[in-house]
């Protein structure tokens, strides 16, 4: 009889231990408005509250599956979502085709700018793989960094990605029904930009200004522009080399139509497009 | 709530070597000339050239002696001159005159065209007129750019035989309370005394009127002193206005209607820059690579805003010197968002020195009126490629 009283208690501590185990991994990590100043590694579902930033130094590593998600706060009341990531130190995100790693709106009934933006700043050799960045103001700012960013999803935000001072590579993306798919202002940076899908979004390429001949942009299917594939800022007065993409038509003077550069405004740089892809490229986008 | 470029954009300066405007670098026993910095709106102004003239005659027909090379990203600038006395002023031309001879500069070298203001153009006279260059220094001379809003506008009176000048006084963009416009006839007292008229104090508004006028010309000058007295030697934190469309013709008849912007008079010939006066109010520490070793020449930076982009800082700081130690002059006390990089103006480039005060994730210090905050180290590394 004891030993079938122990046997019980065991047994019943044991499912409360599991029970226990069990709503702990359910439940959410929360950070609010934290400064991360060690290594971390992210799985499950985080959240994200304010302004947190990983410190220089320090690599954030977030696994395969990982959801993050923003609750909205909005303290200085312009409309967009105080929600951000910013990682000063590195980050490596790697997600993967079954499990991407997703970073979206705690919002019910989510919206652009629910959030304000993932930001890589000052960071060397960071990778962002197979992860999905929707409902930001910013999916992805990248400033005075280097890294990989490739095979992501960058859907529903105001801006799909922002860079600066930036030597990235930028393959193999979905850039989807954002406002911008790509704002820049570059300066000498070497960041390539190949192999992605642009759709649907309202202005494609927005290089603001000081955006130079050293990034290269080609291999791209950029489809279905709802404003212009290229919009030139108002102090982008340098050229930039747009060759070999596919604007999904072969008539030049459609494709220039595309175009908001010299040909439309004299103070203005010039996109060269010349020669351009006849078809789509095969290998655009998420492999 | 940070929807920038974080890092970016803002701005950084580096002094650069000052240069000899032309010609021969002159002897050391020899030098004279005069150099400073120009600032608009408490930022250093890029761009802007200083007219040297031999006379305030000169200067209304636009005829300079010297004209500077443009003023660099820290908004700094450095000429020869002879030794004698001059009548200075620095300008920001939109657009060179169509017509009319190149300016030269004191090797004969055409360094920049001279002519009337245009609306949009920034203009400073410097309310230290005239100015000695002597021989052996270089004298300092600082200028704060007033942009030429608007032109002079008219609308008709109600007395026919006499003119009226209204307008508003403005001081950054807003209505400058308490400032006296005082109107001169010539230059003969270089602006100073009593002159022909002097308006009432301004409203809150910034508003002045000022009626039964001869139908001429008039110089306006304005001026605030903090201890409210109407008469004496400009103080720090008093302000001054040279009117930038100066003379105006005041008609009979008509209600002319100036916009006046004044600047902040920050420091006589020959003291430091406002940029850099000491304010009492310091944050202060070293620009450290990853190392821990000092970095000098980088400048540190504070903005009062989280998000440090698209504009420049509110205050920045002289270069590190050789043991990375740098002091922020800061105006009044309040949380400010802390930085350093090697240059100001533009993007931060590759290979830049950059960093920011990781005492706290946004960046931030809190520092209070008259408080000297030390130990304010800022971490910088090379922007990577």
């Amino acid at each position: 009889m004891k030993s079938a009283a122990a046997a019980f208690i065991m047994l019943a501590l044991f499912a409360g231990q599991a029970c226990l185990q069990e709503s702990a991994e359910a439940a959410p990590t929360v950070y609010n408005k934290a400064y991360i100043q060690h290594d971390e590694t992210w799985s499950g579902e985080i959240r994200l509250i304010g302004q947190n930033v990983v410190k220089r130094g320090c690599t954030l590593t977030i696994l395969p599956g990982t959801i993050i998600k923003f609750p909205w706060i909005d303290e200085d009341k312009n409309n967009i979502g105080d929600g951000e990531l910013t990682i000063e130190g590195r980050i490596i995100a790697k997600g993967t085709k079954d499990k991407p790693i997703v970073f979206t709106s705690a919002q019910p009934k989510p919206k652009m700018k629910d959030w304000t933006f993932v930001q890589i700043a000052m960071s060397r050799n960071s990778i962002v793989e197979y992860c999905k960045f929707e409902y930001a103001f910013t999916g992805l700012q990248v400033h005075y960094s280097t890294g990989t960013i490739k095979d992501n999803l960058f859907k529903n935000n105001f801006e799909g990605m922002r860079f600066s001072t930036t030597d990235v590579l930028i393959e193999h993306n979905d850039f989807i029904d954002n406002d911008f798919g790509i704002r820049c202002e570059a300066l000498g940076s070497r960041t390539t930009i190949r192999n992605n899908l642009f759709r649907g979004n309202g202005q494609t390429f927005f290089p603001v200004r000081n955006t130079w001949n050293t990034v290269k942009i080609y291999d791209n299917n950029i489809l279905d522009s709802r404003e212009y594939a290229v919009n030139f800022g108002l102090s982008q007065k340098q050229d930039i080399d747009f060759t070999n993409n596919w604007w999904g038509t072969a008539d030049a003077s459609a494709i220039e139509a595309l175009i908001y550069d010299k040909s439309k405004d004299d103070t203005l740089g010039k996109a060269d497009f010349i020669p351009f892809l006849k078809e789509p490229v095969k290998d655009c986008g998420i492999e | 709530m940070n929807k920038y470029l974080v890092f970016a954009l803002a701005a950084f300066f580096m002094v650069l070597p000052s240069a000899a405007l032309a010609g021969t670098a002159p002897k050391p026993d020899s030098w004279t000339g005069f150099e400073g910095r120009v600032v608009c709106d408490s930022q250093v102004f890029q761009g802007a050239r200083v007219y040297v003239y031999k006379s305030f005659k000169d200067m209304l027909a636009d005829k300079p002696t010297a004209v500077s090379a443009p003023t660099k990203e820290d908004g700094s600038w450095k000429m020869d001159c002879p030794p004698g006395t001059y009548y200075l002023a620095a300008k920001q031309l939109a657009k060179a005159p169509a017509t009319g001879a190149p300016a030269a500069g004191n090797s004969g070298e055409v360094l920049g065209y001279d002519g009337p203001l245009s609306v949009g153009d920034y203009f400073c006279f410097q309310g230290s007129n005239p100015i000695t260059a002597v021989r052996g220094k270089y004298t300092h001379v600082g200028f704060a750019l007033v942009k030429y809003a608007a032109s002079v506008s008219y609308s008709d009176s109600s007395d026919k035989d006499n003119g009226t000048l209204t307008g508003t006084v403005t001081w950054s963009g807003q209505p400058l309370k308490g400032a006296i416009v005082t109107l001169y006839m010539d230059d003969k007292d270089n602006f100073r005394g009593q002159g022909y008229s002097a308006s009432p104090p301004t409203g809150k508004d910034g508003k002045f009127d000022m009626e039964f006028l001869p139908d001429t010309d008039y110089f306006l000058i304005a001026r605030k002193r903090q201890n409210g007295k109407k008469a004496g030697p400009l103080k720090e934190g008093d302000y001054f206005g040279y009117y930038v469309a100066n003379p105006v013709h005041v008609k009979a008849g008509k209600v002319a209607t100036v916009d006046f912007g004044v600047i902040s008079k920050a420091g006589e010939i020959g003291r430091e820059d406002s940029l850099f006066r000491d304010t009492g109010t310091h944050i202060t520490g070293r620009i450290l690579d990853d190392k821990g070793r000092p970095v000098k020449g980088v400048y540190a930076f504070a903005y009062v805003e989280k998000v440090m982009a698209h504009k420049r800082p509110e205050f920045i700081s002289r270069p590190a010197d050789k043991s990375g130690v740098y002091v922020l002059n800061i105006s009044k006390g309040g949380t400010y968002y802390i930085g350093a990089r090697s240059r100001y103006g533009g993007t931060p480039s590759f290979g830049e020195w950059y960093g920011c005060y990781e005492g706290a994730g946004d960046h931030h210090v809190n520092i209070k009126t008259g408080q000297v905050l030390k130990g304010i180290d800022i971490p910088v590394e090379k922007i990577p490629q």
